[in-house]
């Protein structure tokens, strides 16, 4: 009868969730639908690109200006959507903004239609093929798995878990220092996880960026003179990327860096042909659109500062003639003339929708600065050999010794010869059968038949070499580099529409032959992330999904997480000892019941002190696991275990005092 | 631009669908192989006890 009773609050919760979300959804949604017509560029390719955006940033907008204030629940979120929608329906330009959906929606659809209907037939049975099979998979893998990759239970979603579990967005007491990292993506995740108090579908939160770095593709891919038909199939291969589909739902960020980059070269690509056409490339929705991205992106990763040379050689580079023109200082000069002109009600939009990309973009660095004095903390500022800001950690450097061993690296990873495509990507690019078998021969060809692809392929290199510059040489480094293959779709499009005549028939059958096999193992490398076996699904199937904890998940999990959640409490705080490296995303268990205290002790410190260390925190257990904590620690507990006397060991790695 | 430059010539088409073979033969060993595994973890998921785990697994 309890467990019924249990189970019946569980379920409410649930269907309460579902309803605060819904209307939250709403919220979020009418604010994005008028922002992006705000920021609208009037290039109708550009259309879904800032709409995809403006539904990003208006949802981590809101997680983080709520978080702030403590509100982070589904009460207070219900309530403040209710008030907002009341706002949007109480003033009359709001209203009037909102009631231009329905044509809007009507012309959008009518336009969506003549352009389906312009594609070849294949090439529409491939696209709803490659759609269904897609979701199908997204689905899957988000419901029968919980989040696993290894940064993410160290770190981003630790954070997720502790401003769920306490409302509020805070920092988090833990050894992992990379917590003060930049965390704009898990606003987004933890919108995926505040209305349900649930990781079910936190996975879903890379599906936006997901979508606007698919979309970017075909917008730039239209920009660079495609057809519909080329640039559609650029978006495809770009989309069937399995770094890029891993990426996607492995709870990390580096998919909304691709799609941030990605979306600034669309841009780019697309102001550059106004310009090309006398037109003013740069009004002001566009360069407010072009700052959002700029400051959304600084706000979820730095190395936005090591792509952005790429992009302004793109935008620098080609005449007057020609596709694409580059961009010069006057018409950054038109530009503030127009800026200049702007009607007062114009400027408050910009200006608030330039204040959030503000709080976006520099929050978590002003709160490092005010935290720890040091702004990118826990990295340390090294150019050329000088030290410009001490941190604890030394991965932010530009050094041509770095750029050296990372070619190295790269050229040992190309081809993906030594291992399968997984999460995080260890000694592979990860880009793919369509990116090498098709994209790279199509690369060449555009190269030396497209004067437009040029600049693109010197703006992809110098962001490239700019990125390598500054990364850790490592295995798993190619992950920041998810955007690379969007190059090389970008060619085939351009390569495909040359091949549209008659003669070429039987070489356009061929490849249409290689696309649809190369998406296909494309497809298939990425069904289960290239490692997860048939009893590591079954293990998960076979529990209640609202009870697939990450901690019971074996594919990376040491015993210790799992007998923690079976062994302590759900309303016991649970005392946790790892490295910089370590898991603590798991203690928290799927519905974030469990609360975590990092009790700060060593090898060093004697069996009563380690004791009292734990009473002090509130806890009577402590977690410690094999490769995640010091070893000298996990020693100096099993001894005291065998001395009795303060702690002993109530299953594998976890120890609880006598008390 | 003329209309023929925008069109690849039949020698121009065959050189690019002769390197997309090279590519996809140099790139298929042995990707094909780590491709095809998870199809096989799938059949495992979907058939119990009809194949067997791979080593390591």
């Amino acid at each position: 009868m309890y467990r019924l009773n249990q189970r019946a609050l569980a379920d409410a919760a649930v269907m309460l969730g579902l309803v605060a979300w819904a209307l939250n959804a709403l919220l979020v949604l009418s604010v994005a639908y008028l922002t992006q017509r705000a920021l609208s560029t009037g290039s109708r390719r550009l259309q879904l690109v800032s709409a995809i955006f403006s539904v990003i940033l208006v949802a981590s907008g809101f997680v983080l200006l709520i978080g702030l204030a403590g509100w982070l629940r589904p009460l207070p979120i219900t309530a403040l959507s209710a008030l907002g929608l009341v706002v949007l329906l109480a003033v009359p330009r709001l209203r009037a903004g909102l009631t231009q959906f329905a044509p809007d929606l009507s012309g959008w659809l009518k336009t969506a239609r003549s352009w389906w209907t312009s594609l070849p037939r294949w090439l529409r049975n491939l696209s709803a093929l490659a759609a269904l099979a897609s979701a199908v998979r997204f689905a899957f893998l988000i419901w029968a798995l919980p989040p696993f990759v290894w940064d993410s239970l160290s770190y981003h979603l630790t954070n997720v878990a502790d401003w769920v579990q306490t409302g509020r967005i805070a920092t988090f007491d833990t050894p992992v220092q990379r917590i003060f990292n930049p965390a704009n993506y898990e606003l987004l995740a933890t919108w995926f996880a505040v209305f349900l108090h649930h990781d079910l579908v936190i996975e879903a939160a890379g599906l936006p960026p997901y979508a606007l770095a698919v979309a970017a593709v075909y917008a730039a891919a239209r920009g660079l003179g495609s057809s519909s038909a080329g640039a559609l199939m650029a978006g495809l291969a770009y989309g069937s990327t399995p770094a890029v589909v891993i990426a996607a739902t492995g709870t990390k960020n580096d998919i909304f860096m691709a799609a941030y980059y990605l979306a600034l070269l669309a841009l780019v690509i697309d102001a550059k042909r106004h310009a090309a056409n006398r037109v003013s490339p740069f009004g002001p929705p566009r360069l407010v659109l072009v700052g959002l991205l700029l400051l959304v992106a600084f706000g979820t990763k730095t190395y936005i500062l090591h792509l952005l040379p790429g992009l302004v050689l793109l935008a620098a580079l080609g005449g007057r003639r020609g596709r694409l023109a580059g961009l010069r200082w006057r018409h950054l000069a038109e530009t503030w003339r127009m800026v200049r002109g702007l009607r007062p009600s114009n400027r408050i939009v910009f200006g608030l929708l330039g204040a959030l990309g503000l709080v976006l973009g520099f929050y978590w660095n002003v709160r490092n600065m005010e935290v720890t004095g040091n702004p990118f903390y826990p990295y340390d500022v090294v150019i050329a050999g000088r030290t410009l800001v001490e941190g604890p950690d030394s991965e932010f450097r530009l050094d041509v010794h770095e750029l050296s061993l990372n070619l190295k690296g790269f050229a040992a990873k190309l081809g993906d010869k030594q291992d399968p495509i997984r999460p995080d990507l260890p000694n592979t690019t990860g880009w793919g059968w369509f990116a090498y078998g098709l994209g790279v021969p199509a690369l060449a060809w555009a190269l030396l038949r497209r004067a437009e692809m040029r600049p693109v392929f010197l703006g992809f290199g110098l962001s490239f070499l700019a990125l390598f510059l500054s990364a850790g040489p490592s295995p798993w480094n190619m992950r920041f580099f998810i955007w690379f293959p969007a190059l090389l779709a970008l060619a085939f499009g351009l390569a495909w529409d040359a091949l549209q005549e008659d003669r070429l028939r039987i070489i356009r059958l061929m490849l249409i032959a290689y696309t649809i096999g190369s998406l296909t193992l494309n497809f298939a490398s990425t069904i289960n992330y290239g490692r997860v076996s048939a009893e590591e699904f079954r293990s998960m199937l076979e529990l209640p999904a609202l009870e697939r904890h990450t901690a019971l998940f074996r594919d990376n999990m040491p015993d210790a997480y799992g007998n923690a959640l079976a062994l302590v409490p759900a309303d016991q705080v649970l005392g946790y000892n790892v490295n910089n490296n370590g898991f603590v995303y798991p203690m928290f268990r799927s519905d974030f019941a469990q609360r975590v205290v990092y009790i700060p002790v060593t090898g060093d410190d004697s069996c009563r002190a380690i004791a009292a260390a734990m009473q002090a925190r509130g806890t009577r257990y402590l977690l410690v696991a094999p490769e995640h904590t010091p070893d000298s620690l996990i020693a100096r507990l099993r001894s005291c275990a065998n001395d009795g006397a303060d702690i002993r060991e109530r299953a594998r790695g976890i120890y609880v005092t006598r008390s | 631009m003329s209309l023929d430059r925008e069109y690849m010539s039949r020698t121009e088409a065959a050189l690019l669908a002769l390197a997309a073979t090279g590519m996809l033969v140099w790139y298929g060993y042995p990707q094909v192989l780590f491709s095809l595994y998870p199809v096989y973890e799938v059949l495992r998921l979907l058939l119990p006890g009809r194949f067997p785990p791979l080593a390591g697994n």
